[in-house]
């Protein structure tokens, strides 16, 4: 028998293992207001069904599919990726924020959750709803863009 | 990552998301000002407690004063979390003394809680009264809400029956009476009502809202009028 105290505490330490990367994926799909609030709908989500999300082998993608569909209910008709200050993150081009804003929502999904989260082509399909060869085609172009945004050529990478 | 445009892309993500940060242990300033939505965690928490078991009881009333001496005043019941609304400002044991003085009248009560971060279970503590266990959450810079009262298995409830509310009870071994506090859908402000002796055998309460209920939480009280336990939960959003 596990008791509630027993539940809580196993639960927060699935939010310190699974949540970061939900939210980053979340926040790069969806931009940081609609982000934010799926990824707590998500969290939430899953410590109502907790009894299943705790069998899953790849939680995150599961728990992405949910903000994605909760996505709806923030809709904004304008997503904005915040500037960068360049004290804080001293590496990055400046010009990544417009490049990630124009980008398709799928793309952002596509790139994120299959070469940042480092989820499978299969497992990004079924987060995202679409077929593997669609995930390919989004996280392609997408890269490409990006980094013909910022001026960078595959070979310099 | 080997690909520079992907590294660019991860550090950005982690400053972006760093600064919308909610989880269960807020980190910035902003993550308190868009941290709405977290209180659903609290309530798919309770959710989850209500949907192992359904209790029993259910009352009805009329708002008659308990027989005890302690002024009662409706609890300040939010909307997506039990209490208070709009959140408390201290740590899991702070509130727990909090909510001991003002739901249950118990000055001096023993507040231990398991853990000091993400939802945390904290256990009041009356040495002559009884005890009653509560678990909150952050949800804000340094705030907590409770989003659950009582044991988390057999708590209280809330229905409908031939377009009237009920709530029910599971009781509580010496209860004499119980104060009702609710807060329904779209209300600004919390109703108590008082479940008599007769209610508690019944198990049952009816409650007059023009819409269902959203906040409950019970206090049973003894034929002294001391408060001897309590549960509650929220009921959808």
């Amino acid at each position: 028998v596990v008791s509630v105290q027993d539940l809580s505490q196993e639960f927060a330490r699935f939010v310190d293992k699974v949540e970061p990367g939900l939210r980053r994926a979340l926040v790069g799909t969806y931009g940081p207001e609609v982000g934010q609030e799926v990824t707590r709908d998500a969290m939430a989500y899953a410590w109502e069904h907790w009894a299943e999300v705790s069998r899953l082998a790849k939680p995150m993608a599961y728990l992405f599919r949910v903000g994605q569909s909760r996505s709806r209910r923030y809709l904004r008709p304008r997503i904005v990726f915040p500037a960068i200050q360049v004290d804080e993150v001293p590496d990055v081009d400046p010009r990544l924020p417009a490049a990630l804003q124009r980008l398709s929502q799928k793309q952002r999904a596509a790139v994120i959750l299959l070469h940042i989260e480092g989820l499978t082509e299969r497992q990004v399909a079924e987060a995202v709803g679409v077929s593997r060869a669609t995930v390919r085609k989004h996280a392609e172009r997408g890269l490409t863009k990006l980094r013909d945004a910022l001026g960078v050529q595959p070979s310099q990478e | 990552l080997t690909d520079n445009t992907l590294q660019q892309l991860r550090e950005y993500l982690d400053h972006v998301s760093a600064e919308v940060a909610m989880d269960l242990q807020p980190k910035s300033p902003h993550a308190a000002r868009t941290r709405r939505r977290g209180v659903l965690l609290g309530i798919a928490a309770a959710a989850l407690v209500f949907a192992v078991a359904i209790p029993s009881l259910l009352l009805d009333s009329g708002p008659t004063s308990p027989t005890g001496a302690i002024p009662i005043r409706p609890l300040d019941l939010g909307t997506e979390h039990i209490w208070p609304d709009g959140g408390f400002t201290g740590t899991a044991d702070q509130l727990a003394s909090d909510f001991a003085e003002k739901a249950l009248g118990w000055v001096n009560a023993t507040v231990t809680s398991d853990i000091q971060t993400g939802p945390t279970w904290t256990s009041i503590t009356h040495d002559e009264l009884g005890e009653v266990r509560i678990l909150s959450i952050p949800v804000g810079v340094n705030e907590r809400a409770v989003i659950q009262v009582g044991p988390g298995v057999i708590s209280t409830n809330v229905g409908e029956d031939v377009g009237r509310y009920f709530v029910t009870l599971p009781g509580l071994e010496g209860a004499h009476t119980a104060d009702v506090h609710i807060r329904f859908r779209g209300a600004e402000t919390t109703v108590l009502v008082t479940a008599s002796p007769e209610d508690l055998r019944q198990h049952r309460v009816s409650v007059s809202g023009d819409s269902f209920p959203l906040t409950v939480v019970a206090v049973y009280r003894n034929s002294d009028g001391d408060a001897i336990g309590a549960d509650g939960g929220s009921f959808g959003g």
